[in-house]
């Protein structure tokens, strides 16, 4: 009697269940089929000389949105350019010396796994990486492209603070703050890429700000609100 | 149409589900042994890799399930992904891009455990991290071919560290005996599994330095015999090791055994109140 229990329930599982893909990027949106997620190198310099440009993101990730575990097929293909390395999907970060690497997981509903995907550039030498990457899932197959971008502008080389407004690189920074102005730390916020910074907010009086790229102190200064 | 052939499946699965089987008969987990020897783990790691803190956490794993007398590792850092000790934060060391060169080490974290099957194909012997834990239950249960025991003398003043290795043969021994300087408790950068840097992360079992050789020296004994291996090494040369930290971790291999047993002991010892 059991076993045949076993056996109608297995049956409508069958039916019902599948999996299927969500890709999310790195501000939890979708991204749409064929569409591109674009990750920003930051300079680190090590001390001895040592200075590494890195992308080191985790997303994006690939979610199994569906009802039944599948196998997870990643394709990535690199254009011949990019310096990439590939941690995720499996236990090992591979530096791709192939044009091409697949890679597949068991991925249960719900779940998700993180692409990490990593660029590696050479400081000074500016250029775009990017790769192709082809997910099935089942019978769920998405399509979609991932940027890594090292230009000038990567990295913190002046900073300003002025009327109430912070520029590094020449570009104003803006950020929502709330907070005390006792000299207590007002508010941190990390920003990847672009961001923004206001002090509007804030009631008159002297901040000292600090920016921090990579675990190291890249500017600091004050600036005085009005 | 597949969705039928997905119930077939299935039910032919159901139609052969377990049997009930009695308590007493159940198998209830790994079998407990008592290790006949102890175990050589080489981590090759690396600051840059975001997987190698989960290696490093399955080492720790296995040093409290089997013992850390049992179950001694060396984190080799080298490679791309590793960061260079003319950094004041980097890890990698000649020595030890040598060893990643040799064994073949293009994807990390990657590692031995007791060297492997042989030295024809050296990366043939490098496992992936989740598969460490049953490559040493089997190598823990190995008869030892040597006995080992260590004396480290360090003289804080000189910086001169004096390291005797005493091998008493269980069988004819005919390999290399190694001697390698290992730290605990470096407080280094380390890029974590979610992808954030972290820079207060505490490395353990660095590999700093071989002391008799980036390969060791021939050793060839017969069934009972014993001798004693002394070497010396000059700490007053590395400024940023810390001694106190620090270990002789010592080694008997061949390329047909792999590691015949391995030991270690702190280079300042620990001195009972």
């Amino acid at each position: 009697m059991k076993k045949i229990f076993t056996l109608i329930f297995s049956a409508l599982f069958a039916f019902g269940a599948q999996a299927q893909i969500v890709v999310t990027d790195q501000n939890g949106n979708v991204v749409p089929e064929g569409g591109t997620v674009t990750f920003y190198a930051e300079e680190t310099d090590w001390g001895g000389g040592f200075v590494t440009v890195d992308c080191d993101p985790l997303p994006p990730y690939i979610k199994n949105a569906g009802t039944a575990s599948g196998t997870l097929k990643v394709k990535v293909t690199r254009t011949a350019n990019s310096q990439l390395t590939w941690c995720g999907i499996t236990n090992s970060c591979l530096p791709m010396s192939s044009t091409t690497e697949t890679r597949s997981c068991t991925l249960a509903p719900g779940t998700r796994e993180g692409l990490q995907l990593h660029a590696s550039f050479t400081s000074g030498t500016y250029a775009t990486y990017s790769a192709v990457v082809e997910c099935t899932l089942g019978s769920s197959k998405q399509t979609f492209n991932v940027q890594f971008i090292y230009s000038e502008d990567a990295g913190i080389h002046s900073a300003q603070a002025d009327n109430n407004l912070v520029k590094l690189n020449g570009r104003d920074l803006h950020y929502n703050l709330t907070g005390a102005t006792d000299g207590r730390r007002v508010a941190a916020e990390r920003i990847q890429g672009s961001g923004s910074f206001s002090l509007d907010r804030l009631p008159r009086g002297i901040y000292v700000y600090e920016v921090v790229s990579n675990g190291h102190r890249a500017a600091r200064g004050k600036v005085l609100v009005k | 149409m597949k969705n039928i052939l997905k119930t077939a499946f299935i039910a032919l699965l159901a139609l052969t589900a377990c049997d009930d089987i009695d308590e007493a008969d159940r198998f209830e987990g790994p079998v407990e042994f008592t290790p006949k020897k102890n175990v050589l783990i080489e981590d090759f790691t690396g600051q840059r890799c975001l997987n190698c803190p989960l290696a490093a956490e399955a080492v720790s794993k296995m040093r409290q399930t089997y013992g850390e007398e049992h179950v001694i590792a060396v984190a080799i850092h080298g490679g791309s992904l590793s960061l260079p000790d003319t950094s004041p934060v980097g890890l990698a060391n000649a020595t030890g891009e040598s060893y990643n060169a040799f064994w073949g080490v293009n994807s990390w974290p990657k590692g031995l455990v007791d060297r492997g099957a042989g030295w024809s194909n050296p990366s043939s012997a490098l496992l992936e991290y989740t598969s460490w834990s049953a490559a040493a239950v089997k190598r823990l249960q190995v008869e030892p071919a040597v006995q080992m025991a260590l004396h480290n003398t360090y003289d804080a003043e000189t910086g001169r560290l004096s390291i005797d290795v005493d091998l008493t043969a269980l069988a004819d021994v005919d390999g290399m005996v190694q001697v390698w300087l290992t730290e605990n408790q470096i407080t280094a950068p380390q890029i974590m599994p979610n992808g954030t840097m972290n820079t207060s992360y505490e490395h353990s079992h660095v590999f700093r330095a071989a002391v008799n050789g980036e390969w060791g020296e021939a050793v060839q004994l017969a069934e009972g015999e014993d001798a004693v291996k002394s070497y010396t090494f000059d700490l007053s040369a590395h400024a940023s090791w810390t001694p106190d930290h620090m270990a002789v971790v010592a080694f008997v291999y061949s390329q047909s055994e792999g590691v015949m047993q391995v030991i270690d002991s702190p280079v300042v010892a620990t001195v009972a109140e």
